[in-house]
């Protein structure tokens, strides 16, 4: 059984006094003083009590806690007979305790001004976590990102700093990524266009009444956007959180915060698609219905068998590209392009038109030579190359709707007209022959392709010999004032000879004129003056001189004459054979000679026509893009005549029976890729083909794109001919029947495939291509500085 | 407040720093408990309805801590600092309520509540009680065979002061067994010794309690050296870390 230790009683117990900061040095063994060290902590006790005085005698005073009165009783000089001896006081449990909070609040405020105190220090203990990796390589230090430390680096200073704000420092971001003219606002689109899209939403059925209250209170405080309108990058990226942390992670509700529509998931409430995923006219004119049920149909062993002998995935697996045209295409209309069963296969692109010269010389006007023959109307490119020359749009202004064929009764301003016009076409084709390809790029000045001027010099020669000899002598005596004497007869100019062994209701002759084989037995007019180096301008080195003369048994050299090496051969190893007489050899016309495309003139023409060289002609390309700009609104009545004759579906190429061509504000452009060319362009909405044919195999295309056979796609494709008036893109009917919500929704479940918003959704849209700026914004170590 | 949370979440609002202000307010809130023990004369409320408010003000805290750092833990430096103290404040302040639930209770069943400051002087008072038993039996009996025991075995108790940690042993195998010795020591002893040995097991038993007494007070009274201090340091660091985050954040 315990001992009572603490008896009760006030005189039995000592008062203890635990707030008191010392403590007796020995009170730890038990005989503490009574009276304890002072406030200051010295000991102030000399021995077990302080005798009183009574009378003249001393008494002891020690208390019944102490033992009560000793025997001895105090000395006779009244000190006490029980000295203790002095101690070391210690301090209290509470005065310990305060002393190690001192002591910890003076080592963590030291630590803190240390820590704060060094920049570098500061950088290197404060960070509060790693970046991402994508951003530890071009973040070396804090101002990188953050303009509190780039306003002022010392620590007091950077709390008045006024350019430092959320977004100063997404103005730190947007050094490095470029996210087109209106980075900071929603979506990175225009003010104007974010209520473009907020009244389209409108539109939409509302299902906010599923909305649960989360997602309304998060709307109802969510006033994010600064006074400006603008959000700062932090709002949804927030750094800091490791190399691998996904910065661009939001939940769903975070998503809908700011929309007004909100709904409760992908199932239920999501406004169910419109003509997704078809925004637009395709730019390839490609009717699947009718392919597949009348042209496959009627050649299938040229026809596809699934989609994917058309479809490919494109690199990242998002889009299925259409294959080139050789993979896709080509088998059928290849043929076309080339000009099979097309009554013309070229493009009249140079022409001499007819004057009536002599009545322009019956009234005094010297035009010089001109074919007398000459019976055709300047071409749409001739038009354009004169108009380029103010001079000369006056002269055709004046001449709209005059025959220049029959000038007896015209006005004397038409027949100055018709002088200025007859002398700007042989001055433009002086220009043509003497300056080339130069005239045509500093009179174009850059509007069109390099391929677009590419013409041969040799073709131009042989026109210009064939058609006005003494051209260039004119032209330069013209330009020094000095017009030629009105002919004195009606002695016609030297007009094209034809070749004898043509085919004379077809018979052409080749441009390349010299060079044509064909031509080798014509007599070759001699230019006067064409220049002594040109290859086909006379002399020993002019091909066209050098030509042999076929002969009855020249036929050897001669392709065209019947011969060829092997037939060469076969007749010198026959000697003694008697030679026969030459066969007729029929030359193929210069249009069907120029088979694989280039330049030819036809026998008797005043011509030259260009014929296409197969699929992606470089200058029929060069000339349709030069002249859909030209004949972008306001167009000039000779640039549209240009496009006109050119994109006109049944013409030369027949590049228009598939490409076709947009016209958005103001701007008119052919189509020639199969998607839209807008790789910058960063639409709301993705789809990765790629996971999904992963899933569905490659042959379940029709899960999702089932074909309308009643639709009218090919309705908004048949503009006017050769106007292709319908360029509006936005008026389509797709071959396709527009997915259905109800299509994705089967599998984009939360717990199946997903129904993030993020899933198909990109935040930032429009130019945003994510780049970031270059090596110099990379960490030193990356960028090698 | 959870939801208020995910309200802000999902709002793309600061939520860290709303948590952060008000966490920080709940932990000055909770020193003021410190405070108010300075201060006993004023009428500001009983002191236990103070400690009931700072035992749930504690447990609000340390959740609004795991919204404040988002369930995550924190990777920065002077972050996981901060955090390594507040858990080293709120696990002190949890163990401060375990042993302030679980000791006071132990101690009122272990025998006679005894006052911190006077148990040094009953331990003297115990041991030299004993040592006067074990010289009167010496005296009466001419027998040094208590004295001998006394020496090997009741000496290093009877002088012996626990650390303040012994008081969280449920066990009592050192006490029994000495308990058991000195009983089997009584087939050695005459009928006077026997006596006397009687009388010093209850010092045993009186000096067990004391020294239960003594380690719970001790504990009680010792784990404030670590609560109190990590929280003024946990004041500064979080002050600092407010005004860094405002800053950076471009909040300032």
């Amino acid at each position: 059984m315990q001992r009572p230790l603490d008896p009760l009683g006030f005189k039995q117990n000592r008062y203890e006094r635990p707030n008191q900061d010392w403590v007796c040095g020995h009170a730890a063994d038990g005989h503490a003083c009574p009276l304890g060290p002072d406030a200051r902590g010295a000991c102030r006790h000399t021995g077990e009590c302080m005798p009183a005085k009574k009378g003249d005698r001393w008494s002891c005073m020690r208390s019944e806690a102490e033992g009560g009165k000793c025997t001895e009783g105090p000395l006779p000089e009244g000190a006490c007979a029980h000295p203790i001896p002095p101690c070391q006081p210690m301090p209290s449990i509470r005065r310990s305790r305060g002393r190690l909070v001192w002591l910890f609040v003076a080592l963590t405020s030291g630590a803190l001004l240390i820590l704060l105190g060094s920049s570098y220090l500061r950088q290197r203990w404060t960070d509060p976590g790693p970046l991402t990796s994508a951003h530890a390589t071009s973040a070396a230090k804090c101002s990188d990102c953050h303009s509190v430390d780039r306003a002022a680096v010392s620590t007091l200073a950077s709390f008045t700093a006024p350019e430092k704000s959320r977004l100063a420092d997404s103005q730190l971001c947007l050094k490095c990524h470029a996210l087109g003219d209106h980075p900071l606002t929603p979506h990175s689109v225009s003010p104007t266009q974010l209520i473009a899209f907020e009244q389209q939403l409108s539109t939409l059925p509302n299902e906010s009444r599923n909305r649960s209250m989360l997602l309304r209170a998060s709307h109802d405080v969510n006033p994010v956007r600064s006074d400006s309108g603008e959000l700062a990058c932090m709002t949804c990226h927030q750094e800091h959180h490791g190399r691998k942390f996904d910065l661009k992670k939001l939940s769903d509700a975070q998503c809908q915060s700011c929309h007004a529509r909100q709904f409760a998931s992908f199932e239920k409430g999501h406004p169910e698609f419109v003509n997704y995923p078809s925004r637009r006219r395709t730019p390839i004119f490609f009717d699947h219905a009718s392919h597949l049920r009348e042209h496959f149909a009627a050649m299938k062993a040229k026809a596809p068998t699934s989609c994917q002998d058309c479809h490919v995935k494109d690199g990242a697996g998002r889009f299925m590209k259409v294959k080139s045209f050789a993979q896709s295409c080509a088998a059928c209309h290849e043929p076309q392009i080339e000009g099979e069963g097309a009554t013309t296969k070229g493009v009249a692109f140079f022409t001499v038109p007819g004057i009536d010269a002599e009545s322009l010389a019956a009234k005094g006007i010297s035009i010089g030579e001109w074919p007398k023959f000459a019976d055709g109307k300047i071409t749409p490119f001739t038009e354009l190359l004169l108009r380029r020359q103010p001079a000369m749009r006056d002269a055709l202004d004046q001449l709209h709707g005059v025959d220049l064929l029959d000038l007896s009764k015209s006005t004397p301003g038409q027949l100055a007209a018709a002088e200025k016009f007859a002398w700007g076409v042989k001055n433009l084709l002086f220009h043509l022959v003497v300056d080339g390809q130069s005239y045509l790029r500093t009179d174009l000045k850059g509007e069109i392709a390099p391929a677009g001027i590419e013409i041969p010099r040799s073709a131009l020669l042989a026109a210009q010999r064939d058609w006005m000899p003494h051209l260039l002598e004119e032209v330069t005596n013209y330009e020094n004032g000095v017009k030629p004497a009105l002919p004195k007869s009606s002695t016609p100019p030297p007009t094209p000879t034809p070749a004898p062994n043509e085919n004379p209701p077809t018979g052409d002759q080749s441009l390349l004129g010299g060079d044509d084989l064909t031509t080798a037995a014509m007599p070759t007019p001699k230019p006067a003056a064409s220049g002594g180096g040109d290859l086909l301008g006379g002399g020993n080195d002019d091909l066209t001189a050098a030509t042999p003369t076929p002969g009855p048994a020249g036929g050897n050299d001669d392709l065209t004459s019947g011969g060829d090496l092997l037939a060469g051969g076969a007749a010198e190893s026959a000697p003694t054979a008697t030679p026969a007489a030459a066969p007729a050899v029929v030359a193929k016309s210069a249009e069907d000679w120029a088979a694989i495309g280039g330049w030819f003139r036809p026998q008797d023409s005043f011509t030259l026509y260009y014929r296409p060289a197969g699929h992606a002609d470089p200058f029929l390309v060069a000339w349709l893009d030069a002249a859909a700009k030209l004949a972008s609104p306001p167009a000039s009545p000779a640039a549209d005549a240009v496009f006109r004759q050119i994109a006109n579906p049944q013409s030369a190429g027949i590049c228009m029976k598939c490409h076709t061509v947009d016209t958005r504000a103001r701007v008119t452009q052919v189509n020639w890729l199969p998607t839209e060319a807008l790789p910058k362009k960063k639409g709301f909405t993705m789809f990765s083909h790629a996971a999904h044919l992963s899933l569905f195999g490659n042959t379940a295309c029709e899960t999702c794109h089932a074909l309308n056979p009643k639709a009218q796609y090919a309705k908004f494709f048949s503009g006017e001919a050769g106007t292709l008036a319908e360029r509006d893109p936005s008026h389509f009917e797709s071959n396709f029947i527009p997915l259905s919500k109800a299509a994705c929704v089967q599998c984009h479940q939360p717990k199946v495939a997903g129904d993030s918003c993020l899933l198909c959704h990109s935040y930032h849209v429009g130019a945003t291509t994510g780049e970031i700026a270059g090596r110099n914004k990379l960490h030193p170590l990356v960028s090698g500085k | 407040m959870f939801f208020l949370w995910r309200v802000w979440r999902a709002a793309l609002r600061p939520d860290a720093i709303y948590t952060g202000i008000l966490l920080f307010a709940v932990i000055l809130g909770l020193t003021l408990f410190n405070a108010r023990k300075k201060l006993p004369f004023l009428p500001l409320v009983k002191a236990s309805t103070w400690l009931q408010i700072h035992i749930y003000a504690g447990w609000f805290c340390l959740f609004v801590f795991l919204l404040h750092i988002r369930f995550r833990v924190p990777m920065g430096v002077f972050e996981t600092v901060l955090a390594l103290v507040f858990c080293v404040v709120i696990l002190s302040g949890f163990f401060g309520l375990f042993i302030s639930r679980d000791l006071p209770a132990r101690m009122a069943r272990s025998g006679e509540p005894l006052l911190y400051e006077r148990i040094p002087a009953f331990r003297l008072r115990i041991q030299r009680a004993v040592e006067e038993l074990v010289r009167q039996a010496e005296r009466e009996t001419e027998s040094s065979t208590l004295g001998n025991f006394y020496v090997q075995y009741l000496r290093d108790f009877f002088i012996h002061r626990p650390s303040a940690f012994s008081a969280l042993r449920r066990g009592e195998r050192n006490w029994h067994a000495l308990l058991a010795e000195t009983n089997a020591l009584d087939r050695y002893l005459n009928e006077r010794e026997k006596a006397i040995a009687t009388e010093i097991r209850d010092w045993i038993e009186t000096k067990h309690n004391l020294d239960f007494q003594y380690a719970s007070q001790r504990l009680l009274k010792f784990w404030l050296f670590v609560h109190i201090p990590f929280t003024y340091s946990l004041i500064l660091l979080g002050l600092a870390h407010g005004i860094l985050a405002m800053l950076y954040a471009g909040r300032w």
